[in-house]
């Protein structure tokens, strides 16, 4: 049971990758934030 | 190589490919020469709906063009999005933006939006957009849309035009009551490539950019951003500028665009089409984006140290330079500093009880499956064990030890991912 790298070459920890996969271009991917109003 | 994911986790869809300003930066490659614009008619909203939902995407952008141009479409693709559970925001000039659309796309819930403001003056804003009166518009939606609860999101594109206005754009932008100010560069894409390149700003221009965007958020009350990814080497500091790096290229990887024709690119920035959403589905174009999922595009930036963790350089823009090279990208010497990885992992108690986040999404995948929560703020990829443990938990309480025996799994492996689950508040406390 485990979390998988996206990445396959990646060797930095599932945690750090996760964090930061969904950052993409021209959007608002601000994961700091609490949007659970919206 | 990443892996291949049942479908993208975020869309940006293009609802209309028409536009009121004409940008002289604009990467669409449709907003250039005499292409005749498409816009997405009701059944095709429809069936981008019907795909979105199949595969459980949980964010969304709608883009154009500019979706105002087409209230009626772009409300009911706003409204789909809503309905099946997608976090969606809008990127719109503003120019269009009223009281009636914005009443509309709060009740859809719909809260934010990305607007762009070139200019501090009238001036140079609708000498970049070639549209007189659109500073004016744009000003006008920003104080309207704040005026409503909107949370909004203003970006400068920065060019040789306007490189030397960020300080007063910014002020400006503070002065608007702007939750968030970002100064992007803009890129050259490929149809205007070649006539595209002086204007571009230079390495040493950008970094200035960033150096007064952290000025400007000391004296502001907003967040500064870059809405695109910056290479790493061009960041330089990335202890200061942590927020900044967690920006990468995820095109073809988590993310795609899907066209007002239909046609889905990996992103935006991108004329590559991998086939037609309207006509196959989401599914076999998405699968058809391997070279995207090898970084074949990613130049001579694949012989970095930081690479994997960087990404690269902007792909679209490194197929299109004439060094195969992001115009910003410089060496791996320029890294100064790594990110701070701010997330703290609480070490849980095996014996409490807990449960499944209510909104979390168990998308299965081949390798395993996608665990995220329905904001798609937070995601995890987990192996198929993890992934079927999690189905079987799910509209049930349990505790870490029980889940260790019925699982036969070490205990202390299992408190490090449920440890991990309720960082990122997948799981909550039970009782």
């Amino acid at each position: 049971m485990s979390i998988v790298e996206l990445n396959e070459a990646s060797d930095q920890s599932a945690s750090e990758t996760v964090s930061s996969e969904l950052g993409g271009c021209h959007w608002d991917c601000d994961t700091e934030s609490d949007h659970s109003g919206e | 190589m990443y892996k291949t994911l049942c479908g993208p986790i975020a869309v940006q869809v293009e609802v209309t490919e028409m536009c009121n300003d004409t940008c002289r930066h604009c990467y669409n490659f449709f907003r250039h020469d005499n292409y005749v614009c498409k816009t997405m008619s009701e059944g095709e909203v429809s069936i981008v709906i019907s795909e979105l939902q199949k595969y459980q995407v949980v964010r969304g952008v709608i883009t154009g063009g500019e979706p105002l141009i087409v209230p009626d479409i772009f409300l009911k693709l706003a409204e789909g999005m809503a309905s099946i559970g997608m976090r969606t925001t809008v990127n719109t000039n503003l120019i269009l933006f009223n009281k009636a659309i914005g009443t509309e796309l709060l009740k859809i819930g719909t809260g934010t939006i990305m607007t762009s403001l070139i200019g501090d003056t009238p001036e140079l804003h609708d000498f970049v957009t070639q549209n007189p009166g659109s500073w004016k518009g744009t000003v006008n939606g920003i104080e309207l849309a704040k005026s409503m609860g909107f949370r909004v999101l203003v970006n400068m594109v920065l060019t040789k035009w306007n490189i030397h206005r960020v300080r007063e754009v910014g002020n400006l932008v503070g002065s608007l009551g702007a939750n968030t100010f970002g100064a992007t560069r803009a890129c050259a894409p490929g149809p205007i490539a070649k006539d595209f390149h002086k204007n571009l700003i230079s390495i040493e221009e950008l970094r200035e950019s960033l150096k007064i965007l952290y000025e400007l958020k000391e004296k502001w009350d907003y967040k500064v951003d870059i809405f695109e990814h910056y290479p790493w080497c061009a960041l330089g500091d990335l202890e200061k500028y942590s927020y900044l790096a967690r920006r990468k290229c995820t095109a073809g990887i988590t993310s795609c665009t899907i066209g007002a024709d239909g046609e889905l690119r990996p992103c935006g920035h991108s004329s590559m089409r991998y086939g037609n959403v309207f006509s196959e589905g989401l599914s076999k174009p998405w699968m058809k984006m391997n070279d995207w999922r090898k970084q074949i595009y990613s130049g001579s930036c694949i012989k970095c140290s930081f690479f994997n963790r960087c990404t690269g350089g902007c792909p679209t823009e490194i197929q299109n330079s004439l060094d195969k090279k992001d115009h910003h990208c410089t060496s791996e010497e320029d890294v100064i500093s790594l990110p701070i990885n701010k997330e703290e992992i609480i070490s849980l108690d095996p014996d409490c009880i807990y449960k499944l986040n209510e909104k979390i999404i168990l998308r299965k995948e081949e390798f395993g499956g996608t665990i995220g929560t329905r904001n798609g703020e937070k995601l995890l990829f987990v192996d198929k064990k993890f992934f079927e443990t999690l189905l079987n938990l799910k509209d049930q309480k349990f505790s870490i030890r029980q889940v260790s025996v019925e699982s036969a799994e070490d205990l202390d492996q299992v408190i490090q991912l449920f440890s991990i689950l309720f960082s990122k508040k997948m799981i909550t406390e039970g009782r």
